[in-house]
């Protein structure tokens, strides 16, 4: 099914290797980000179904505020998640991939500390190839993006916790669209995804708070060694606008905004097996993000796939 | 063993080695890191939603931190100042950019003089909370929203 043999299909297979490691975190953010539309769980053009696990481990390390101040923390969070992924093309342009977390976190305030975990929300995506790489001569490979996510983890609200430790959702569903442009340049490649969110409302004190579309967009890049070792960087830039809050006293509520940068890596263990790992770092832009945590981030992920 | 049997069991294996972590969790609840007390200086001082009424904050520790937190409101008559008990207060801290509350509840402690003692304000992360208060009385209930920064 890949339209050009040799290199080129082997940089197209490594490239979607090294693209399914960021995302999480490059997408999704301790307590009360929501979960990105791109997740671990990407087959390649030639793959039939798959599944993985992914580890991610992230520490708050600064905070940025309404107003942009930045400030560092010493008693930032410390977040863990393990996610089982699984995916399955139903055509040759067509597939769909489906993301379970789980998340720990363990939180510290003055005397006190805490560590909790549950299950999160889980995500279901879709994505339509309208054009793969190679098939239209020079022209990127095009792919249409979807994705829904359900409230099935506790908001921090629900939690049992009284540190909310065990809170890993949003309480909210969310709904994703974008699309995805990827073009190589023989050993080089370069991807940019871009999308955009939708949370629906949920019950506040008094009220009921909705949230602005969210904008996010991801641009990567890197290259593929003779011997199939792949290395790479990213950025991701999230913008969400005004929501709104009908509780007396209440009114419009800024969403975050906020920039993460990062490297990532890819083995390939065989045909079936590869191993990926990513290091990533939400930068402290003071006076441009906003209502957000800074973290640094690691992860590793595993998957088999079955060509 | 079949191959998809052991590749099952490794991701699994991975996956729920991390689980596992989790499971090591569980402190006794967290308590005010201090003795409370309220200083001679407010807070803030607010009108209610209504414009009915004063309300006066401080905070303690003041300014508020990172952790547990109480509270102490004085709510006056915006016209007259007299001072005004046997209001049926609730306060729910609200982080409003996370839309997130707290799994704690506060308790609220009516006291002379128009003074409402707000105890167990969990205020875990860092980021700007609201506490949002209904100031529940016989002629309608008004609201007051008392906003913290937490560094």
């Amino acid at each position: 099914m890949c339209p050009s043999g040799g290199p080129r299909r082997l940089a197209v297979a490594l490239l979607l290797a090294l693209g399914a490691a960021w995302p999480a975190d490059a997408a999704a953010q301790a307590c009360c980000g929501a979960s990105g539309l791109v997740i671990p769980a990407r087959l390649r053009v030639y793959d039939d179904y798959g599944f993985g696990v992914q580890a991610t481990e992230r520490q708050t390390y600064g905070s940025l505020a309404a107003d942009g101040t930045y400030s560092t923390t010493s008693t930032g969070d410390l977040v863990t998640e393990q996610d089982l992924f699984a995916m399955a093309r139903l055509s040759s342009r067509v597939q769909l991939a489906l993301l379970v977390p789980y998340v720990e976190t363990y939180r510290r305030i003055p005397g006190q500390s805490q560590w909790g975990g549950f299950f999160g929300d889980v995500t279901v995506n879709g994505r339509f190839e309208v054009a793969h790489t190679g098939e239209h001569g020079r022209w990127p490979a095009l792919t249409i993006l979807a994705g829904l996510t359900a409230p099935t983890g506790r908001a921090p609200d629900q939690a049992h916790d009284a540190l909310g430790t065990d809170a890993a959702g949003t309480g909210s569903f969310q709904v994703n669209v974008g699309l995805e442009v990827e073009r190589l340049f023989q050993q080089w490649f370069v991807t940019f995804d871009g999308w955009v969110s939708k949370r629906t409302s949920r019950a506040s004190p008094g009220g009921r708070q909705s949230f602005a579309p969210r904008l996010t967009a991801l641009l990567a890049g890197g290259f593929v060694f003779t011997n199939r070792l792949a290395v790479g960087a990213f950025a991701t830039v999230i913008d969400e606008g005004n929501g709104h809050d009908t509780a007396p006293g209440a009114g419009d509520v800024a969403g975050p905004r906020y920039a993460t940068a990062g490297l990532a890596g890819a083995v390939p263990l065989d045909e079936s097996w590869r191993l990926q790992a990513t290091a990533s770092a939400d930068l402290p832009l003071g006076g441009w993000g906003r209502n957000q945590p800074t973290t640094l981030g690691i992860g590793t992920s595993l998957v088999r796939v079955w060509p | 063993m079949s191959s998809s049997g052991r590749d099952l069991s490794l991701a699994c294996g991975v996956l729920f080695v991390g689980m596992s972590l989790a499971a090591c969790g569980g402190e006794p609840p967290p308590s005010p890191a201090g003795p409370i007390s309220f200083g001679a200086e407010p807070l803030a001082v607010l009108s209610s939603t209504t414009g009915a009424k004063q309300v006066t904050v401080w905070t303690s520790p003041q300014p508020p931190v990172k952790g547990v937190n109480a509270v102490q409101l004085l709510v006056t008559d915006a016209t007259t100042g007299a001072a005004l008990d046997g209001l049926s207060v609730q306060a729910v801290p609200w982080m409003p950019s996370h839309a997130h509350g707290t799994s704690a509840k506060t308790q609220v402690l009516p006291q002379a003089g128009g003074l409402y003692q707000v105890d167990n304000v969990y205020l875990y992360m860092d980021g700007t909370w609201e506490l949002r208060t209904t100031l529940g009385a016989a002629g309608g209930d008004d609201t007051v929203v008392p906003v913290f920064d937490v560094p």
